[in-house]
């Protein structure tokens, strides 16, 4: 499978419960050079947060939210989509391709379902190569 | 508040491309209530910028930095000790801000990364509107604190034009009417008379008209 | 008579005045101008040039009122404070005069923003009750704006324009008398298509004794086709027209649209000189100028003499 190292970070809402104790350590080694990063709420993550994630050497960043009448603070989960917009329309304005940031309601919410996920992420990144080299947008 | 707006990335690049190391100066106060030149945004202009570059193989140093105020000397030390290490500072300033930084850094280019717009006010979350133009002798009193000068878009002092229509400004529908807006108030607060009475024309000089202008307080200084 | 205007002479009278819109040119020929105002020529009390409609660049209407009055015509200068300030407005007040033009129609003017010259400055440093007054305080103090006194101060025959179709509507009758305290000695109605609401204005204008004090002309503009209507309707600033008539132009033919325009035309003229306290018509005929003394002649507003001697 498409696990090879590209340096990936997933910020994830808390209330998720993805992972149970211990089992984040299993599924980061499972994905070289996946970062797993907790929130307390998808409606944390701001523009700037995801644009500095890409600059700092991430090839592409995932927010997993809630969805939007699961979310604990009501409208965070809302908020954090129109947040990834913004973002992604950042990128299409720098020319690089907006798909390197995905807002993604994860349904079942399951450490399976968020391995399709990475797969077919891992897969567009590798289609789009490293960032730093002309991409077709 | 001072409002602006971020100006085009492309524009912004054309001018500071002739550098190879740009710090990248927010500022907190107005801008950051406008959610335009505060440390977040800061961030991500510096961010944006540098996978710009990146996209673009060109290798800068780009470094940021926010100040709480960037149009009083005390707070513009704050970055003294980084600004020799820098070809340029982008600011985020107001155009006060932008300037305040030129007369400090004397020998430093500065760049805006802004487009600076108007005096406003925060009507809601990513809303803010024009209403103050700085014309010098405030007139509010008699306008149901509406301003004429600012909010009619043809600085009228004696009433609607004929282009009011149900509320809105002939120039756009999405811009209230000044003139429908100072009328309801007076009424709301039964002072609708004070609109009967011509007002003549309006002296201009202590607006910008008169030149720029400065305030000098001998109890404020050092 | 308080000024050597011919118009002021005509409303006076007590006759059933006409005046009538003439756009200046897009440029420097004086043929076109010369043309429409022949057009116009033995029909009207006097005509007004328009400064610069729209914000759209034309001649100017100074130049412009010089060569109609060269025709024999008596000119009304239209003049907007949105282009010039406070000293070039006066000096043009100057000018005009020495010109030998007699009225002049205050006005604030249309946005930049409907022009071609969309990214102008609007100066807009008076508004049109400031100018009213000034041309008022020329000739009645002779001084200019700020009380200095001048030598041989303009006598004009002052104007204004009023929109009844404006919001907020009750406040547009106060306006009026705002402009007449100020100085109208004549107004110049927006385009009337409403005749129920310009019908209320008047009787509002009649009630707080408005019309004793100013003449008032009513605005008609001939529609020439169901395209001008609506577009009129829907994207020109403070013009009201009712449904029912954008549908009575909709249902003639299109060939006989313009005929149909006109008829309305006609019919507005003759409504309103039945209204008490108007004092007489303003017909604006956008590039059409030819026209209007047919739409004059069938609305029995009859010929007239040759304004100038």
């Amino acid at each position: 499978m498409h696990r090879q190292n590209n340096k990936i970070v997933v910020f994830h809402c808390r209330n998720l419960r993805l992972f149970q104790d211990g089992e984040r350590k299993e599924f980061s080694m499972a994905w070289p050079g996946l970062s797993l990063v907790s929130i307390p709420c998808s409606g944390k993550i701001e523009a700037h947060f995801l644009l500095k994630t890409l600059a700092s050497g991430a090839q592409g960043v995932l927010v997993l939210a809630c969805a939007e009448q699961a979310c604990q603070y009501l409208e965070g989960s809302m908020r954090s989509r129109k947040r990834v917009e913004y973002a992604r329309h950042w990128l299409e304005k720098l020319g690089i391709a907006p798909d390197r940031i995905e807002f993604v309601r994860l349904w079942p919410v399951s450490q399976q379902a968020l391995e399709a996920h990475l797969e077919e992420f891992v897969l567009k990144l590798e289609s789009l190569g490293a960032l730093g080299t002309p991409e077709k947008v | 508040m001072i409002v602006a707006e971020l100006k085009e990335i492309d524009e912004i690049r054309k001018m500071v491309d002739r550098y190879s190391s740009i710090l990248v100066v927010g500022c907190d106060s107005c801008v950051a209530e406008c959610a335009v030149g505060g440390a977040r945004e800061t961030q991500l202009l510096a961010s944006a910028l540098k996978l710009s570059y990146l996209k673009d193989r060109d290798e800068k140093v780009i470094t940021e930095a926010c100040l709480d105020r960037q149009c009083v000397d005390d707070f513009i030390d704050g970055i003294a000790e980084q600004v020799p290490e820098h070809d340029v500072i982008l600011s985020l300033g107001c155009g006060a801000g932008v300037q305040a930084l030129a007369r400090v850094y004397t020998d430093k280019p500065i760049i805006p990364a802004l487009n600076t717009l108007f005096i406003g006010e925060t009507v809601m979350r990513g809303v803010w509107t024009e209403n103050c133009l700085g014309c010098g002798q405030c007139k509010l009193g008699y306008f149901g604190a509406v301003c004429p000068v600012a909010r009619c878009s043809k600085k009228l002092m004696n009433g609607p034009c004929g282009g009011s229509r149900g509320g809105r400004c002939e120039i756009d529908p999405e811009t209230p009417c000044g003139w429908d807006l100072i009328i309801k108030r007076l009424e709301a607060i039964g002072e609708l008379d004070r609109l009967s009475e011509y007002v003549p024309p309006v002296n201009w000089s202590t607006s910008h008209s008169g030149g720029p202008r400065r305030v000098i307080r001998e109890d404020q200084k050092p | 008579m308080k000024t050597e205007s011919l118009l002021e002479k005509a409303l006076e009278s007590g006759k059933f005045a006409v005046t009538a819109e003439c756009g200046p040119p897009k440029g420097a020929d004086t043929n076109i101008l010369i043309e429409k105002g022949k057009s116009l020529l033995g029909w009207v009390d006097a005509v007004n040039v328009t400064d610069n409609q729209t914000a759209i660049v034309r001649m100017s209407s100074v130049a412009a009122c010089s060569i109609l009055k060269q025709l024999g015509h008596e000119p009304i200068v239209q003049m907007v404070t949105r282009d010039r300030n406070r000293i070039a407005l006066q000096s043009d007040l100057f000018g005009a005069y020495a010109l030998g033009i007699r009225n002049v129609l205050c006005l604030t003017g249309d946005h930049q923003c409907f022009g071609n010259q969309k990214e102008a400055v609007g100066v807009f440093d008076l508004d049109s009750i400031q100018l009213l007054k000034t041309a008022r305080d020329m000739r009645e103090s002779g001084v200019i704006i700020g009380g200095e006194p001048i030598q041989k101060a303009p006598i004009f025959f002052a104007g204004a324009a009023e929109n009844p179709f404006a919001d907020p509507v009750d406040w547009r009758v106060i306006r009026l008398g705002k402009k007449v305290q100020a100085g109208a000695d004549f107004i110049q109605t927006q385009c009337i298509y409403n005749l129920d609401r310009f019908e209320t204005f008047m009787s509002q204008a009649r009630n707080i004794g408005l019309t004793e004090k100013v003449y008032i002309l009513a605005g008609v503009t001939p529609l020439k086709s169901v395209g001008m209507a609506r577009y009129m309707a829907t994207k020109v600033a403070g013009i009201d027209i009712p449904e029912e008539l954008i549908s009575r132009m909709a249902k003639a033919p299109k060939e006989k649209q313009a005929e149909e325009g006109i008829k309305i035309a006609v019919e507005t003229i003759q409504r309103v000189r039945e209204i008490p306290g108007v004092a007489g018509v303003h017909v604006m005929a956008i590039e059409w100028e030819n026209r209007v003394p047919e739409i004059l002649k069938a609305a029995g507003v009859g010929n007239r003499p040759a304004g100038v001697a």
